[in-house]
């Protein structure tokens, strides 16, 4: 059997993709979600092979929901979006129905799942290149949904959701990124880049490789020699400057 | 060519302070030419620019503070006239305390015509100018305030255009609607129609008429309605309205926004359920009507597209009944309170 759970906060939203699915006897529906929350949980639980995920719904929208998901099950995102924003994820996902679809719309999506390499034994969307990919494509949506002021974050079992004036500064580690409020650090599996496209320019600086910056929380920036300076934060943290993330900062701040 | 730069106000300050000192300078000249004492010159023209100034400031906060009072030929040189005449008329006074003399009366009788020509030129040529620019000021206020007015509209109809379609809302609906057809046909049947009602009292308004309230909730139930199909489960709706309220007027789809934000951040701003209330009552003669919704005191933070929604409706609500007083949120025990006061003619 292929496991599939329905994520969609409207219940007849799930009772229609309910109602085509039945006449697919080699797929079960092993749960049903009305918010991301519920979803993350059921997901880790089931580990299904599908998931139809709505993009509007409360508290955390489905880009979000997705990004919580360690490992991630095949996408049909089923939204009555504009195709602006359709565009952005369109190849991340196997398919994407547009509210409202017939049933051979639907049929159509199954079927690319069915003969997809991700349903034929390659699980998970884990190689570097379409990580980047999609990556690319979220910011692209992300900007769109005018969702660059917030981050959502796991911390054990809970979930976080950060407003980015909230976070301090992140800093590179390995395949994550460690993202630092005033009190602690939260680890999202996500590259420096994204963060520094995502985020407002005038607020995040990547003053190093390894380093984007709040603004909000610099004090002083340092000299330390010729080649050398340093950010010093509010909470007393110290920042190295790259030569470029140090010309760059000068240029955010009109010095 | 063409002056693509207005003076600076240190060069105009410049220009001023050299204006005063020359006609001073020549005053002293002619009254030293008649009188042969630069003594007496200096003083005196000192004392007549002191006295002109006063006059010129004068006429500067008429022009201020009651310009309606001024800006017309008639007042405006009887001002003149009068601002002449107490000008020399304290010159007189105070030069003769200052150098009293049997033949005082005769000798200032001879300066007299050149006083009064100081004065006139000097009190006209300021009086003008204060005039014109009052006048530019004005009509560059008027002009920003069309350039307002004009944005305004042009955002309402942006903003009208924008909630006749409602995309997602329409879309949303129809996928209900799918999912009715089969499972509850009747329950689907109603759904076309209120989507179809509701449509409908959207698109034939005059933005420019009121309307009755009645018509106004009656278009909101039917949104409601629909959103309750939808979202059923978590939404619950509270009307309050009071009878004496139905009759009064109001402006077209204005609260339909207002509703819909409460709904939009009630069902995606908290998990639990969302009780959406309107209330309305009649005070002094005035329509007043409060939406609520609840909301995450943690969580939400003011999205662009609320508050830009809201300051439409500000405008709006100015645009109309020039008033900045009408619109006025409250965030209280996790309720966020849209009151909006329609005054009735």
């Amino acid at each position: 059997m292929i496991k599939v759970i329905l994520i969609d906060d409207e219940p007849l939203a799930r009772q229609i993709v309910k109602e085509y699915l039945a006449t697919f006897k080699q797929i079960e529906i092993v749960a049903e979600c009305g918010d991301g929350f519920e979803a993350v949980k059921a997901i880790q639980q089931h580990n299904p092979a599908l998931i139809f995920l709505d993009i509007q719904m409360p508290k955390i929208n489905g880009f979000e929901t997705l990004e919580l998901i360690e490992k991630k099950p095949a996408v049909i995102f089923t939204t009555a979006f504009d195709e602006y924003a359709l565009k952005a994820f369109e190849q991340n996902a196997i398919d994407y129905l547009l509210k409202p679809f017939n049933q051979e719309r639907f049929e159509k999506a199954i079927n690319k799942f069915l003969d997809s390499p991700l349903e034929k034994g390659v699980r998970g969307i884990e190689g570097n290149e379409s990580n980047q990919q999609i990556e690319q494509l979220e910011s692209v949506s992300k900007k769109h949904t005018e969702e660059a002021h917030r981050v959502v974050v796991k911390n054990g079992t809970s979930i976080l959701i950060l407003p980015t004036t909230q976070i301090v500064y992140f800093e590179a580690y390995d395949d994550y990124v460690k993202i630092f409020n005033n009190e602690t650090f939260y680890l999202k599996k996500k590259t420096m880049s994204y963060y520094e496209d995502v985020l407002d320019p005038t607020q995040f600086v990547r003053v190093h490789r390894s380093f984007i910056l709040n603004l909000n929380y610099l004090t002083k920036i340092e000299n330390l020699d010729k080649n050398n300076s340093q950010a010093l934060l509010k909470n007393g943290v110290k920042i190295p400057l790259s030569r470029t993330g140090y010309s760059k900062l000068k240029e955010t701040l009109n010095l | 060519m063409t002056i693509d730069k207005l003076p600076s106000r240190m060069q105009l300050l410049v220009a001023l302070v050299a204006w005063f000192i020359i006609w001073w300078g020549l005053q002293c000249f002619v009254i030293f030419q008649i009188f042969n004492n630069l003594n007496f010159a200096f003083i005196d023209a000192s004392i007549s620019l002191a006295l002109i100034l006063i006059g010129i400031s004068f006429i500067f906060f008429i022009q201020k503070y009651s310009p309606a009072y001024i800006n017309n030929y008639g007042s405006r040189f009887i001002c003149i006239g009068a601002l002449i005449g107490g000008i020399v008329f304290s010159e007189k006074l105070i030069l003769n305390e200052l150098y009293y003399s049997s033949d005082f009366a005769e000798m200032f009788n001879k300066t007299l015509v050149i006083r009064i020509v100081v004065a006139f030129l000097q009190i006209t040529f300021f009086s003008m100018i204060l005039w014109s620019l009052y006048f530019i000021r004005s009509q560059e206020e008027k002009n920003k305030l069309n350039l307002d007015a004009e944005n305004t509209l042009r955002q309402a109809e942006l903003i009208k255009i924008r909630q006749q379609l409602q995309p997602h809302f329409l879309f949303n609906s129809l996928n209900s609607i799918n999912a009715l057809v089969v499972s509850e046909p009747q329950q689907a049947r109603k759904m076309i129609q209120n989507l179809s009602d509701f449509l409908r009292g959207t698109l034939k308004k005059d933005e420019n008429k009121n309307v009755p309230f009645s018509e106004e909730i009656n278009l909101l139930k039917l949104y409601l309605e629909i959103e309750r199909v939808r979202f059923g489960h978590r939404l619950t709706v509270n009307f309050n309205i009071n009878d004496d309220t139905l009759n009064t007027k109001l402006p077209p789809l204005l609260l339909q926004p207002i509703v819909e934000n409460a709904v939009k951040f009630g069902l995606y701003n908290v998990l639990e359920n969302v009780e959406i209330s309107v209330r309305a009552k009649l005070q002094n003669n005035l329509l007043v009507i409060a939406i609520t919704n609840p909301f995450d005191e943690d969580a939400s933070q003011t999205r662009k597209g609320e508050g830009f929604g809201l300051s439409l409706i500000q405008k709006r609500l100015q645009l109309t009944y020039h008033r900045t007083d009408l619109l006025t949120i409250e965030r209280k025990n996790k309720i966020f309170t849209t009151i909006i006061i329609i005054p009735q003619a």
